[in-house]
């Protein structure tokens, strides 16, 4: 059973856009990142399954639970750690632990005495005397204090320096190795392409993509360097071109870069830098036809990348991914 | 059970040490300001026709505004006329403070999100919230009866405690009920500073009609559409006639704009 569910999960706020017709299934035991930038719908999703917002059109279920009726039970068994998490400052971080623990009935702190001291975080501070930092390992230690089931996490890294960022990713790890799910919204693609397996991408509320993260690279389209000999290849040059062939007339293919000299990371027979002509190119769909005309230039290296999930997140946003609109994707 | 009691303890213990700050300041003013101007009543004793001249000359407006016809020779005509008559007014102010800090506090903050964030429900963390309140304005008013006995005592004079009480706990009941029609303003409004500023207005202005319609001597539409209406300290200490119906009638206001606001608040959308 999914551990999060919607169904055409819609928000309006009058004239104001929430989110419109998501679709989202979170399995049991995966890290799923929910990527958009400010104001796409992320934290109103969130707000939506937490029971924070009421919803306009739609369902959502969490642990198979109803979310207009059963917010309580959900909540019980979840850790939602907000966005640049405000906590009340004449409280120390031991004050907010047991006020997580006890609105659940537990009172055992052994899990968030380890947690503090795998973040560093001393919880014996009263919030108003922490940086920003220090205020967001609270935050994360009063969110997995009650050894939630499902952790929702909107920007949790925010504030913290890499070390503990590290250490949070560990953590993470850890967590859906022991069967939990994270949901996790992040700005930081960094972050979500190491930690996630499946990603949903939203924009202007809508989700225009969800897939696993290895094939939303591999789908789209890949970066391809060549660097070519000063011999011209047989596939038809144009002027200017230093005898290469013209490879944009090749559907789906667009050109970064071209030039002379060395090009990053492709390297002459001897190891040295190349310093031939080289050109990079975007292309989209099949790349036989790019490589049949390669094969019949001077072609000397040749080097083929799946984009970044940064890359892919930002093609989303240009408008030219050409992705369907809404829709689960699986 | 014993969650649902766990978990509204802990929300009552979380407010009550958020507040207990403020209780305690305002405790120990009002108590020494209860004290001083009790205790202040022996001052007059030999110069007192001045001041009664001077009460009974006041135009009926303004002798409204001071608790009605006047006998400042009396202990208890001079608590009416320095104190009773002001305590809703300053207990108000208390009220609208703490009434802004129930939700729009939590919101303005951005603590609301972590709040919201546990399994707590709105009705339960509003209802647990306005228990703290009437407590903690049950102290301050038991804290003037306590002022006003010890400043009356002080200077070896007497005042029935049970007027006394019977007086100050209507005051209560007045207040209770404008902090719930507060509480049912600040649902609509999730700006703290708004919020408080509206409360104010609202408390303020509900005072001042009482006492415009009071001087006015319109009775009957006083007592039928205001809340302070239903608090006079003039008769309050005079009689006890009266005092049951006013209080159920208090008593049944706080709870109908309770109940609005805790339903109302249940089908909101939080604006975090």
């Amino acid at each position: 059973m999914a551990v999060i569910a919607t169904v055409k999960l819609s928000k309006s706020y009058g004239r104001q856009r929430g989110i419109e017709d998501v679709t989202l299934t979170v399995e049991k035991g995966e890290i799923f990142g929910f990527l958009g930038p400010n104001g796409a719908g992320k934290t109103t999703t969130i707000r939506l399954l937490l029971g924070m917002l009421l919803r306009t059109g739609g369902t959502a279920h969490v642990f198979g639970l109803n979310v207009d009726r059963d917010t309580l039970a959900i909540r019980a068994r979840t850790g939602y750690l907000p966005s640049d998490a405000s906590l009340y400052p004449h409280l120390r971080g031991w004050d907010l632990v047991d006020f997580v623990l006890a609105t659940r009935g537990l009172r055992d702190r052994s899990r968030a005495r380890s947690l503090a001291g795998r973040l560093g975080v001393d919880l014996g501070l009263r919030v108003k005397q922490c940086s920003r930092g220090m205020r967001q390992k609270i935050a994360i230690v009063a969110t997995l204090a009650h050894d939630p089931e499902l952790l929702v996490l909107d920007e949790p890294s925010t504030g913290l320096d890499p070390l503990v960022q590290h250490v949070l990713a560990d953590l993470l790890r850890e967590e859906t190795a022991r069967g939990k799910t994270v949901f996790l919204s992040s700005h930081n693609l960094a972050e979500v392409e190491s930690l996630c397996n499946r990603v949903a991408i939203i924009r202007e509320g809508v989700v225009v993509k969800v897939d696993e993260v290895s094939s939303l690279r591999g789908m789209h389209f890949k970066t391809v360097t060549a660097r070519f000999g000063t011999a011209a290849g047989s596939g038809g040059g144009e002027p200017g071109s230093g005898g290469r062939p013209n490879f944009l007339t090749i559907p789906g293919v667009r050109l970064v870069e071209n030039g002379s000299g060395p090009a990053a990371g492709v390297r002459d027979h001897a190891g040295g830098a190349a310093q031939s002509g080289w050109i990079t190119l975007k292309v989209t769909g099949d790349l036989r036809p790019l490589l049949e005309r390669l094969a019949s230039s001077s072609l000397q290296d040749l080097r083929v990348e799946d984009p970044t999930l940064e890359e892919v997140f930002m093609q989303f946003y240009s408008g030219d991914s050409g992705a369907g609109v809404g829709g689960e994707q699986r | 059970m014993k969650l649902t009691f766990m978990k509204t303890l802990t929300v009552f213990r979380n407010y009550w040490r958020a507040e207990r700050g403020a209780l305690v300041g305002w405790a120990v003013g009002l108590a020494a300001y209860a004290y001083y101007i009790s205790a202040f009543y022996k001052s007059t004793e030999h110069d007192w026709q001045p001041l009664l001249e001077y009460l009974n000359h006041m135009p009926a407006g303004l002798k409204a505004l001071v608790g009605g016809e006047l006998s400042s020779r009396t202990v208890a005509g001079w608590l009416r006329l320095e104190l009773l008559s002001y305590l809703p007014m300053l207990a108000s102010i208390y009220v609208s403070i703490v009434v802004a800090g129930i939700i729009s506090k939590e919101i303005e903050r951005g603590t609301a999100e972590f709040l919201f964030a546990q399994p707590i429900s709105r009705a339960r963390l509003v209802l647990t919230r306005f228990v703290g309140l009437a407590l903690n304005l049950a102290i301050l008013h038991l804290v003037v009866f306590g002022g006003a006995w010890v400043g009356i005592a002080s200077i070896g004079e007497e005042f029935p405690a049970w007027v006394a009480l019977r007086t100050v706990s209507v005051a209560w009941l007045a207040v209770m009920a404008v902090a719930a029609l507060l509480l049912l303003i600040s649902v609509f409004v999730p700006d703290y500073t708004r919020t408080l500023f509206t409360g104010l207005g609202v408390s303020t202005a509900l005072y001042v009609l009482t006492v415009a319609l009071r001087a006015s001597g319109r009775e009957n539409a006083l007592t039928a559409w205001t809340i302070f209406g239903h608090y006079d300290p003039a008769k309050l200490v005079e009689s006890a006639s009266g005092v049951w119906e006013h209080a159920a009638i208090l008593a049944a206001t706080t709870i109908v704009f309770l109940t609005a606001a805790v339903l109302i608040f249940r089908r909101r959308d939080l604006r975090l």
